[in-house]
């Protein structure tokens, strides 16, 4: 299997974030995330790339139990991610934020025409000596993106890729991340518009109160009546 | 900034160097001496700045990889007799262990908790300096210390140690180790998340800040001919975190300006006074409460301010 949790749990003092938890993902099939506000789904995604120490169970990455590495050890094995929040160096320009992580793979011989061919894909060439606390947050997104892409990751994680981002401005986004599926790597994505999942997803994990209560193809998923009942509501 | 005070710097480092190589010729050894002491101070403030500046983190432990180079050297020459060439090595070699134990200790933690670790493994160095005396010296320290070549020789050779040093510590903070050192400082979990161990960055940062700083030790131990227990006191760990306030930190040469106001004021003000030292505390409080980017820092902004206002200017000229 190419990433799976087992019996997952987070507890803050009393309460517990992520309850129990054991799930499997395939490789090069993108899942999303859905759940209502304090579900427990960014907890998920701390616990899985090494933000946060489990209060129990395991992680397997590869078959290898990678619960207790640290998250540079993660990261270099494959495993990126994006936050909530946009999470990038303001203070360093697109081109340097890029480099960075590059920076960590040994094997990039021409450093430059890789950052250049990264930013062209995420369409941030014409903006790459700006500093990137002064590009639109629309780019910001893309950017802390193509940071996770340059450590030519095989599992990305992405919280809420489109948080305050305009519906017009979504499309961009969405078909990078389908491209990123499409160069054989295995996203995970945390997202609440709905149209939006299902534009994107293959697969489909609904949590509430720190369990996973419903998983399938996004096809099915709309038909389960507690998804119905707790997340699409009106639908 | 940083492209200002690149040009700043070349300015500043030509200046230095037609006028530190004429000076010898032309003065007395009274100026020769102080401006040795301020190379030799302005090599150990850029090295602690590669912590304090680039890293973020304030240490108050760096006069224990000054002196242990100084001492090393110190006991190689006069009590073991070892050749001048194995005495430098060894004092270097104490020195990068020093950071080694020092980094493991402290880098771990960070802010005011770094801060504090530092300053009690200094004071514990001192501790031990004074009462370690069959090798150290106690309270007199080491003396006898032999240049065993010329007051102008050994002033070209600092001088030229010291812009090489320079000149280095330069080149490691513009090259990738320095985006990741400044990456670390505005972000630090985003440099792990680039699959980069933040603690062993540090941990190389400080081993090359305590090569630096010791190779400063080495040169002061040669200065005055000994190796007295000023160098290891704590507050010796303070001479650079004043010279790098009063310059600014966050620029390459700020801290070397910073040993230029610094020693030229203890000079001329002990002069008038014992009591230097209230002066110098008054002038760092007002420079951290209203210039804190030290004097470099204010240049800086003062002129990026007349800049931008000129650019302002301009458009304003072309929309009318
Ligand atoms: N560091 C923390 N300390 C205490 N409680 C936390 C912490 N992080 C998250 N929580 C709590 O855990 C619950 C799940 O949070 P989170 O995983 O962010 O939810 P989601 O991403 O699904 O909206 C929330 O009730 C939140 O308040
Ligand atoms: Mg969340």
């Amino acid at each position: 299997m190419f990433f799976r949790v087992e019996n997952l749990t987070k507890k803050f003092g009393e309460f517990t974030a992520v309850n129990n938890v054991s799930v499997s993902f395939e490789k090069n099939v993108i899942t999303a995330i859905i759940g209502p506000n304090g579900a427990g789904k960014t907890t998920f995604v701390n616990l899985c790339s090494g933000l946060l120490k489990p209060t129990n169970g395991y992680i397997f990455f590869n078959g290898e139990d990678i619960t207790n590495y640290k998250i540079h050890k993660r990261a270099s094995l494959g495993i990126a991610r994006t936050f909530q929040i946009v999470n990038i160096f303001q203070g360093l320009s697109v081109w340097e934020n890029v480099k960075i992580p590059l920076l960590s793979r040994k094997n990039t011989r021409d450093i430059d025409n890789t950052i250049t061919k990264l930013l062209t894909f995420f369409k941030l060439e014409n903006i790459r000596y700006t500093t990137s606390s002064e590009i639109s947050h629309g780019d910001q997104r893309l950017l802390e993106m193509c940071m996770a892409l340059a450590l030519n990751p095989q599992l990305l994680f992405l919280d809420e890729p489109l948080a305050g981002i305009n519906p017009q401005d979504r499309g961009v986004i969405i078909e990078r991340i389908v491209e990123m599926k499409r160069s054989g790597i295995t996203v995970i994505f945390i997202e609440h518009d709905i149209e939006s999942v299902l534009k994107m997803a293959d697969e489909i994990i609904v949590m509430h109160k720190g369990e996973i209560v419903a998983k399938g193809p996004s096809s099915s998923i709309k038909e389960n009546d507690f998804v119905k009942e707790i997340y699409l509501g009106g639908c | 900034m940083e492209r200002l005070s690149n040009k700043f710097l070349f300015f500043v480092l030509t200046s230095i160097l037609l006028l530190t190589f004429a000076l010898p010729l032309l003065s007395g050894a009274y100026t020769n001496y102080i401006i040795i002491k301020i190379s030799i101070l302005s090599l150990y403030a850029v090295a602690f700045n590669i912590m304090f500046g680039y890293c973020g983190l304030l240490s108050f432990g760096h006069a224990i990889f000054f002196s242990a180079s100084a001492y090393t050297l110190g006991v190689s020459l006069t009590k073991l007799n070892l050749p001048i060439f194995v005495a430098l090595l060894a004092g270097l070699l104490t020195s990068v262990i020093f950071s080694i134990i020092v980094g493991f200790l402290s880098l771990r933690h960070k802010e005011i908790h770094f801060a504090m670790i530092t300053l009690a493994l200094s004071m514990l160095f001192w501790g031990v300096v004074m009462k370690w005396r069959s090798v150290t010296g106690g309270e007199d320290g080491i003396t006898g210390i032999s240049r065993s070549i010329s007051m102008i020789a050994y002033y070209y050779i600092c001088i030229i140690t010291v812009l090489s040093c320079l000149f280095i510590i330069y080149k490691i903070i513009f090259s990738d180790f320095g985006l990741l050192l400044e990456g670390i400082r505005e972000n630090e979990i985003r440099v792990e998340f680039s699959a980069h161990s933040v603690v062993k960055l540090r941990m190389l940062a400080m081993i090359i800040s305590g090569l630096f700083t010791g190779i400063a030790g080495i040169l002061w131990a040669f200065l005055d001919g000994a190796v007295t227990p000023t160098i290891a006191h704590w507050s010796f760990s303070a001479v650079p975190v004043i010279a790098a306030l009063i310059g600014g930190p966050q620029s390459f040469v700020g801290p070397i300006i910073g040993t230029i106001v610094y020693v030229i004021a203890e000079d001329f003000i002990t002069r008038f006074t014992l009591y230097w030292q209230i002066w110098l505390g008054i002038v760092v409080v007002l420079i951290v409460l209203f210039f804190r980017g030290g004097i470099v820092g204010t240049i800086a902004k003062v002129v990026s301010e007349f800049y931008h206002s000129k650019l302002r200017e301009k458009y304003r000229e072309r929309e009318n």
